[in-house]
């Protein structure tokens, strides 16, 4: 788990070692520069070069200010016990204790959701598209007495003679439905991934870089809004992006574990009535292939009752609430960790006020 | 101004709900913040820092006033969900817009079924080849070929059919989402988060989106719902709009090579399916797809307001680029 990233002491080790000495190199590199511009100022008695340095003094406090806030706000969301949020909004909630590993726990459940949306899907595309390409021979007047008692007599005797077709073909509509279907649940699964690993790229310590960085451009003449925008992305991605995520994770029990009653979807997550759906087991065996053939021969309907068996209490097969399952993956993978992102990404514009600066996201948002 | 700063000390105790406290705790400590800049500002002498304490000191008196309101709106939202000219004999708007998924999600998945025969059916009759071979000569003649016309505006209908069934599922998803957590999480979290300077974009958002997604988007679903009801009212519907489409397709006789009798059974065929069209029409685009529109054009539309409203600029066309 995360935990073991940015909760544990090697992670306040890294901080300490790490990104503070940096940060404080940086101040000192700032505090230089900013100290001999205000004694050039004073030499040159030149009010502009004064002035600047003391609001930049100003600014180089408020950027250490952040770095300060940040390290004690990982304190707090590290000791942070969801279960405890969870009781006070009195909802059930059984994830893992702090907001960190909670914002992970959502994008791991939400890429297991979608990827069983996948494979139920898949399995339905995949049933639909071997009976498509079923043939079927009919021998010519196989039906009447006489050739039942002397097959040989039959189209299917000395010569070949009789009618072919696809019992099946007329499976397109359906194939054409799950592969759109397919094609948007496999997009949530990477997404959540996608999101997954932007996840794990700030919990492994990018975002810290971008603090002492942004403390040292803060501080140079026209490099303030770049300094901001630095600090501003540092802030809302270790702390507003997870705790979007961890909120939702709170939800988890309803985005995951839906009612029964919600198209009943149930089966299709519990895992001991996947058989049902999804299993490859359901699929004939190699070894039955030939009695499976001549079954089919005679009932066409055989071969489909083969591939789409039931869930008790169910009838017919599940193809609606496959595609449903993948509709419903979308929202779990695709739209919430989305608004999650633009959670943070509004933050940053939010933050960059803050420090002074109106920074223009628009281009990265086109990116979302 | 200390009159105000007493009424905030007084919200604790006059808190009753436990998110209640918890967002009196978190102004308490804002509070206690904006105190040491306005003392640091004056201690410098930095006009910057002072000027910043008194803003968010304003801010906190909106939110205070923000969480005094949320106890009313609560009652106003509630009042809104339980209108009974939006409810259609449900207890609530939430519930009646899952009501109305519910139904459109079960027509949608018999209608994709009813869809499903017909193909196989009309299929069936397209694949259909008559062949005869005899000592290595022989011939092989499709005579129901022109089924085959039908394949490709059935794999279109298809799409179309399977697309609409997963918007249903997915609006579904997050119309339950929102009833079951809207009021009792989004909102309150989202005024905790603006309490806080830092977190106060991502505190706006979150109101914004728990009052979109609890109120705005059922809203859309049921206004399709009486839209749809006010056509079928009208002098432009038809009876061709409602009841159950049926499995069509007629039988074609694959060794009658000669005449016209395999054509007009194509023919036929595409003449019964073009009657049951509108049936399809109905509840796949103006049912499932107009629903989908209408919910999400609510959420984003209200989403874009209220968290500009809130303090918290969202770029929603990125939200909308989604779907």
């Amino acid at each position: 788990m995360v935990e073991a990233a940015v909760c544990s002491a090697d992670f306040l080790d890294f901080l300490s070692s790490t990104i503070f000495p940096i940060a404080a190199v940086a101040g000192v590199i700032a505090g230089a520069v900013i100290a001999v511009t205000y004694m050039a100022g004073q030499a040159l008695s030149n009010p502009k070069l004064t002035v600047w340095s003391k609001t930049e003094i100003v600014q180089l406090f408020i950027s250490f200010a952040s770095l300060l806030l940040l390290g004690s706000l990982f304190g707090f969301f590290c000791g942070l016990n969801m279960q405890g949020i969870a009781s006070v909004f009195e909802i059930g909630y059984s994830g893992p204790p702090n907001m960190f590993d909670a914002a992970e726990n959502y994008l791991l459940s939400s890429a297991e959701y979608s990827h069983n949306a996948l494979a139920a899907v898949r399995y339905h595309l995949k049933a639909y598209t071997i009976l498509g390409y079923m043939g079927m021979f009919q021998c010519t007047s196989l039906s009447s007495g006489l050739v039942i008692a002397f097959p040989f007599l039959s189209g299917c005797g000395y010569g070949y003679s009789g009618t072919s077709g696809l019992p099946f073909g007329g499976y397109a509509a359906l194939n054409t439905a799950l592969n759109t279907v397919f094609n948007s649940t496999l997009m949530s699964y990477v997404m959540s991934l996608n999101y997954l690993i932007i996840l794990m790229y700030i919990y492994r310590g990018f975002a810290f870089f971008l603090f002492p960085i942004g403390i040292f451009l803060r501080s140079m003449p026209y490099m303030r809004g770049l300094g901001s925008t630095l600090i501003s992305v540092a802030i809302a991605f270790t702390i507003v992006f997870p705790f979007f995520l961890a909120v939702f994770d709170l939800m988890g029990d309803g985005i995951f574990k839906s009612d029964p009653s919600l198209m009943n979807r149930d089966h299709l997550y519990d895992a001991d009535l996947y058989p049902f759906t999804v299993n490859e087991d359901v699929f004939p065996e190699n070894s039955a292939g030939v009695g499976i053939s001549i079954g089919s021969g005679l009932d066409p309907d055989l071969a489909r009752e083969l591939y789409f068996q039931s869930p008790p209490g169910m009838s017919g097969p599940m193809t609606s609430e496959a595609i449903a399952f993948g509709g419903a993956a979308f929202i779990a993978a695709f739209f919430l960790p989305s608004v999650a992102m633009l959670g943070a990404i509004a933050s940053v514009v939010y933050l960059g006020r803050l420090y002074g600066e109106e920074i223009d996201l628009s281009r990265i948002m086109r990116m979302v | 101004m200390k009159k105000i700063l007493l009424a905030l000390l007084l919200l604790v105790p006059l808190s009753f709900a436990a998110w209640q406290t918890v967002a009196a705790a978190a102004i308490l400590v804002s509070l206690f913040l904006l105190i040491t800049v306005f003392m640091i500002g004056y201690g410098m002498q930095n006009e910057q820092m002072k000027v910043l304490a008194k803003d968010e000191f304003y801010q906190l008196i909106v939110l205070a006033v923000m969480i005094v309101i949320l106890f009313g709106a609560d009652g106003l939202l509630n009042g809104i969900s339980q209108n009974a000219a939006l409810t259609q004999g449900y207890p609530t708007l939430q519930k009646a817009a899952l009501a109305s998924l519910d139904d459109t999600f079960g027509t949608l998945s018999e209608y994709l079924k009813t869809l499903a025969e017909t193909d196989n059916k009309i299929a069936r009759q397209a694949a259909k080849a008559t062949s005869c071979s005899f000592a290595g000569g022989g011939y092989s003649v499709s005579a129901c070929g022109g089924f085959t016309m039908l394949q490709a505006p059935f794999s279109l209908a298809g799409s179309i059919a399977g697309f609409a069934i997963a918007e249903v599922s997915a609006i579904k998803m997050l119309t339950q989402i929102a009833t079951d957590y809207g009021l009792l999480l989004l909102l309150p979290i989202g005024i905790i988060l603006r309490t806080f300077k830092f977190s106060r974009g991502a505190g706006g958002f979150l109101i914004a989106l728990g009052i979109s997604a609890y109120i705005l988007m059922p809203l859309g679903i049921i206004f399709v719902d009486m839209l749809n009801e006010q056509f079928l009212e009208s002098d432009y519907a038809t009876d061709d709009y409602t009841g159950e489409p049926g499995v069509v397709g007629r039988s074609c006789d694959p060794e009658k090579t000669l005449g016209t009798e395999t054509i007009k059974a194509a023919k036929g065929t595409y003449r019964d399916l073009r009657k049951e069209l509108n049936k399809y029409i109905y509840v796949v685009l103006l049912r499932a797809t107009m629903t989908a529109l209408a919910a999400l054009l609510f959420l984003i539309g209200g989403l874009k307001a209220l968290s500009a409203a809130f303090g918290a600029e969202v770029d929603v066309s990125a939200i909308s680029r989604f779907f």
